[in-house]
């Protein structure tokens, strides 16, 4: 197998949840619940994208952004129409509340566009050898979209006082609230860049791949291992779980345990790991971190 | 009429059959507080067991017996995640193990016929009295759990782990326990489920049908034993009874049935937003001492 194009294709899986999980952790620290409709928002985005592309018929590039800063709108909406309900509520009842919206908004994309497999239009250019490895124009795209995505977040977190009041808020709301922060306004600005993020990461992954309404399901637990592994909360730390699970992924179905089995006395014959299981690859890594540190991999920043 | 009749029996039957499922996610939900997100994997192992044990020429009550025995040992498994776990967490930890036994069900066509389902020999003899019977169990002994002194410590462990430890209640067991019971109840389900359909598959063993017995046990009231049959029968009639739609509005089938879960989700989100207790909620008893 190709190493370089297990990295490749590592790292655009890595880049496409990434930016996705990215939204996840901010809002898991801030509201202090797990919200399943993330990834249902990114493929809201998805969709939302391609009406602007194949409905529309304008620029892709442009249609993502304009998909993304509505996404964005969107999750502001969702937050003030429900979760902001359940504020001081504990943490299992908009868990639940969650789970019932990505029913309904999977659902409501299934009703309005069909089940059917959708992609968008844009023109289709042969794929380039980098390094030794193939790599199509819609995945130069995301290794470059994301990457300055997430270098403008980290820049306004850092350097402006929108940033600093996120952060604070992140850290202890009841503290950031004292001191004279607007906590609401902040938590709209987090829902607002996390969905928008899910918006983008959702356009960037149905470009590289198809637009399917099960999208957000297929996705779900992929995302919340980025968010797990990195420590709930952690923004760099989600970044780094989405490299580790977008290579990981990969590596594990392109490696082959013959020799292993060879070792252990097993027959020969083909040991590596059927494709048909890459999704349980996550799921293991998922439960056997739970099971083992919770608290994920990387100690908790604020 | 004998069509429509033949309907309401099915209904009536199909209906039972959530029932006992439900009753199980409230066991651990409800009861013990233990945010089940893979319930369904108690109607996969339970109907693949009870159809692996009647295609080998067994008797149905000893199948039954198999598939409660090979469901309430998985729950007994699954209570070994939970430890300290927060909710949240073990709900995620539940959700993979539901979906990696599809799968490995799903790909390895040796088990169980893959992905293209097995299926059942012969029709299994008397099925709907005995599909009528089990709920009808299944609805006393969940009211006799529920009021029992078992009841009781479960619903005390729901609201925190420090009260009953603190009375020399072995949190853990408990927890295991009403596990293990939530699994025989979903085994018998899920037995009776490849009875009455003669047939079962990867394909019914989706994360959704997890969602659904959540949607009637919130919406019904968890916890409280005829919440969840009300909830059992208002959710399944939505789900069932908006299938008739299709001759009366001019929409095709794929996507009514898509609008028909986008209205389960919002059902469970309004619930948890305005009546996070359900409709009939569980009665608070103040037990003086």
């Amino acid at each position: 197998m190709n190493l370089v194009q297990v990295l490749i294709n590592g790292l655009i899986t890595s880049g496409e949840l990434g930016i996705i999980a990215i939204g996840l952790t901010m809002t898991f620290s801030v509201l202090r619940f797990a919200n399943f409709a993330h990834t249902e928002t990114a493929v809201v985005g998805a969709y939302l994208a391609l009406v602007f592309n194949v409905t529309l018929g304008l620029n892709l590039a442009l249609s993502i952004a304009l998909a993304a800063l509505i996404t964005g709108g969107l999750g502001v909406g969702l937050y003030l129409g429900v979760f902001r309900v359940f504020r001081d509520k504990g943490d299992v009842a908009p868990m639940i509340a969650s789970l019932g919206i990505a029913i309904a908004i999977r659902n409501l994309i299934q009703a309005i566009w069909g089940p059917q497999i959708l992609s968008y239009d844009y023109e289709i250019v042969p794929g380039i050898n980098l390094f030794g490895g193939f790599i199509t124009w819609p995945q130069l795209g995301i290794l470059v979209t994301v990457p300055v995505a997430m270098l403008a977040f980290h820049a306004m977190l850092q350097y402006t006082p929108l940033g600093k009041a996120m952060r604070a808020t992140a850290a202890n709301p009841e503290l950031a609230q004292a001191s004279g922060i607007d906590t609401d306004r902040i938590i709209r600005f987090v829902w607002f860049i996390g969905s928008a993020f899910a918006g983008l990461g959702g356009s960037l992954l149905a470009w590289d791949t198809q637009l399917d309404p099960q999208l957000g399901f297929v996705i779900v637990i992929p995302v919340f291992a980025c968010v797990l592994i990195g420590g709930v909360g952690s923004i760099y730390g989600a970044i780094l779980g989405a490299l580790v699970v977008g290579i990981g992924q990969n590596v594990i179905i392109a490696l082959d345990f013959s020799g292993i089995a060879q070792r252990l006395g097993l027959p020969t014959g083909d040991w590596s790991v059927p494709s048909a299981y890459k999704p349980t690859v996550v799921y293991i890594a998922v439960i056997l971190l739970l099971l083992l540190r919770p608290t994920g991999l990387m100690r908790r920043e604020a | 009429m004998p069509q429509l009749l033949s309907f309401l029996l099915f209904l009536l039957t199909t209906t039972s059959i959530t029932f006992i499922l439900a009753t199980s996610l409230n066991i651990q939900f409800g009861n013990a507080g233990l945010v089940n997100f893979g319930q369904v994997v108690f109607l996969c192992l339970g109907a693949y067991s009870g159809a692996i044990a009647f295609n080998a020429g067994l008797h149905p009550a000893l199948c039954l017996v198999i598939a409660a025995a090979v469901c309430g040992a998985a729950g007994f498994l699954m209570s070994f995640t939970v430890r300290d776990m927060s909710g949240t967490y073990w709900g995620i930890v539940t959700l993979c193990t539901a979906e990696l036994v599809r799968l490995i069900i799903n790909n390895e066509s040796w088990i169980a016929n893959g992905a293209n389902g097995l299926s059942l020999f012969r029709r299994v003899g008397y099925i709907q009295p005995l599909v009528l019977g089990m709920a009808l169990a299944a609805l006393l002994l969940a009211l006799l759990i529920a009021r029992s002194p078992f009841g009781r410590t479960l619903r005390l462990i729901r609201e925190g782990d420090r009260l009953p430890l603190a009375l020399g209640k072995d949190v853990r067991l408990f927890k295991m326990q009403a596990m293990a019971i939530g699994g025989i109840f979903g085994g018998v389900a899920g037995c009776l489920y490849s009875f009455l359909n003669g047939y079962i598959s990867p394909q019914d063993c989706m994360p959704i049908e997890t969602f659904i017995l959540w949607a009637m046990v919130v919406v019904g009231g968890s916890g409280s034993v005829a919440g969840i049959v009300l909830g059992t029968i208002v959710v399944q009639t939505l789900y069932v009874g908006s299938r008739f739609l299709t001759h009366l509005v001019d929409i095709p089938a794929d996507r009514l049935a898509a609008l028909r879960l986008v209205l389960i989700g919002l059902l469970i989100a309004l619930t948890m937003m305005y009546r996070p207790e359900g409709v009939l909620p569980e009665r608070r008893r103040l037990y003086k001492i």
